[in-house]
């Protein structure tokens, strides 16, 4: 499910964010700004296979006017046993803090669509979906 | 005790009417010997020294499927790992899998994450070594007390990390749905990644498990005829080394230290209560579905040593998928007399006929 931040129209204000993940598996977590016409680009990725992106600015308020910015965690369970795949799966946790728009800090989690498993368990994909929109 | 023999006594019952046809609702995998601290205490185990694993959330072994409703449950073990009950707020790959994220070692991790409980019970009706028509009852704790990786499967995990990383950023880039994304990274990794040592298949250089197990004799079956069997707390210490064949060969040494209740005189059911400690060595080569290993034991009683023994047994093992494997025991056994132990289990079932695998 998208979220909206709102931004003031020319702010210059720094956005920041941060991404506690927990999961057994490996994670990796890139932050993605999305434009109309298909144009991406990365602002952030998580340094260690914990997914965990400390928080940071990622941008400009201004610099993310009428884009959508994307959360994705990738999750790879190889190192966990299979028989472990499913609680592992509903197991995981992340939240999510965003500053610098009007609203001040924003804190929330995943919805259960944002959520998805390959066929056979291993790789699960958390994804974050959010709209930033000019006041 | 007679609160964990009752609770496992309903949550046994419980499981067996939960099915209603259990022959045929029992897989064919419950039909392993099961490798618990319980019947590592009994002697009954395929392999005394065992390599550190994984356990399951939930495991439980069928032996002798008798459906002995309103006694104690027979020839059975349950094994629980709580930690996979937990949905934790600061979990990582590298504390689950004791691996250093560059400002901790994380060796103590698996303390409480591999921790499993467990009940079993050995219902004797007339084998050697045991009271006769007893059910021997015992529960067990074992963990993973230490966990090191080397320096060369430090750098494996890394490549195969960084490159998984890689494909991930490509894969999140994509404009998809998080389905399509899941697949289609999942098939990316298949194909790219083959040239590539698998996590999964990457071992520890060393690791260290701990385990403690009780176990009580119900002569008759009755709850009001438990005595005292053994308790035991034991330590297996594990070198995991890669061969260039792509095989493992594991080094591991054994301790353990513990009270028994030696049966003298299995006729007047007379015992000697004394203290044993045991001191052991494995050597298993493991190459792909197949592993053999020898095992031996020297087992010292404090003040009773004429009962001191050994225990030398070869075990070869064929792994027939995730949940199946054949294996065979062979050789000596602790007891003085009618020691030769053999033990060969076969996950399988022919047409219709189930094949049970009992100790001899």
């Amino acid at each position: 499910m998208n979220r909206n931040f709102y931004i003031k129209e020319g702010s210059k204000a720094s956005v920041f964010l941060e991404v506690n993940v927990s999961t057994q598996g490996s994670a990796d977590t890139f932050v993605n700004k999305r434009r109309s016409g298909g144009s991406v680009e990365l602002l952030a990725d998580s340094p260690k296979h914990d997914g965990i992106i400390k928080r940071q600015v990622i941008a400009k308020a201004n610099e993310l006017a009428s884009s959508v910015i994307t959360i994705t965690t990738m999750i790879n369970l190889e190192n966990v046993p299979k028989q472990h795949w499913q609680a592992a799966f509903d197991n995981v946790v992340i939240d999510y803090a965003l500053e610098g728009g009007t609203d001040g800090k924003q804190e929330f989690g995943y919805d259960k669509d944002d959520k998805a498993k390959s066929k056979n368990g291993q790789i699960i994909v958390v994804e974050k979906a959010i709209k930033v929109i000019t006041l | 005790m007679k609160k964990y023999v009752l609770l496992f006594a309903l949550l046994a019952e419980a499981l067996l009417v939960c099915a209603q046809d259990p022959i045929d609702s029992v897989k064919v995998e419950d039909f392993k010997i099961p490798s618990t601290p319980g019947f590592a205490l009994l002697d009954l185990a395929p392999s005394t020294i065992q390599r550190p694993s994984n356990p399951k959330q939930f495991a439980f072994s069928l032996l002798n499927f008798t459906g002995n409703s309103g006694a104690l449950p027979k020839d059975f073990a349950l094994e629980v790992t709580p930690y996979w009950f937990l949905k934790l707020k600061n979990e990582t790959f590298y504390k689950y899998s004791s691996v250093s994220d560059g400002e901790y070692n994380n060796y103590f991790t698996g303390i409480l994450r591999k921790m499993s409980i467990s009940l079993s019970t050995h219902f004797n009706d007339s084998g050697k070594n045991f009271l006769p028509k007893t059910n021997y009852v015992s529960f067990g704790v074992r963990t993973n007390l230490i966990t090191i990786w080397g320096r060369s499967q430090t750098k494996e995990m890394k490549t195969y990390l960084t490159a998984f990383k890689s494909i991930a950023g490509r894969v999140a880039a994509m404009d998809l749905s998080v389905q399509k994304k899941a697949d289609t990274l999942d098939a990316l990794q298949n194909e790219e990644l083959k040239k590539i040592k698998r996590f999964g298949a990457i071992k520890p250089l060393f690791q260290v498990d701990v385990a403690y197990a009780h176990a009580d004799m119900f002569a008759e079956n009755k709850y009001d005829n438990r005595q005292f069997y053994k308790n035991a707390f034991w330590i297996n210490a594990a070198f995991n080394l890669p061969l260039k064949n792509s095989g493992y060969l594991y080094i591991i040494g054994y301790g353990r230290a513990g009270k028994e209740n030696l049966l003298t005189d299995t006729a007047k059911r007379f015992f000697i209560r004394d203290s044993h400690v045991d001191i052991g060595v494995k050597l298993e080569y493991e190459q792909n579905k197949f592993s053999v290993g020898f095992e031996h034991i020297q087992r010292t009683y404090s003040s009773k040593t004429q009962y001191n023994g050994k225990r030398t047994v070869l075990i070869v093992q064929y792994k027939i998928d995730n949940n199946l494997n054949l294996y065979c025991t062979y050789g000596k056994n602790f007891t003085e007399l009618n020691n030769l132990f053999t033990l060969f289990g076969i996950n399988w079932a022919f047409g219709n006929g189930l094949l049970k695998t009992r100790p001899e």
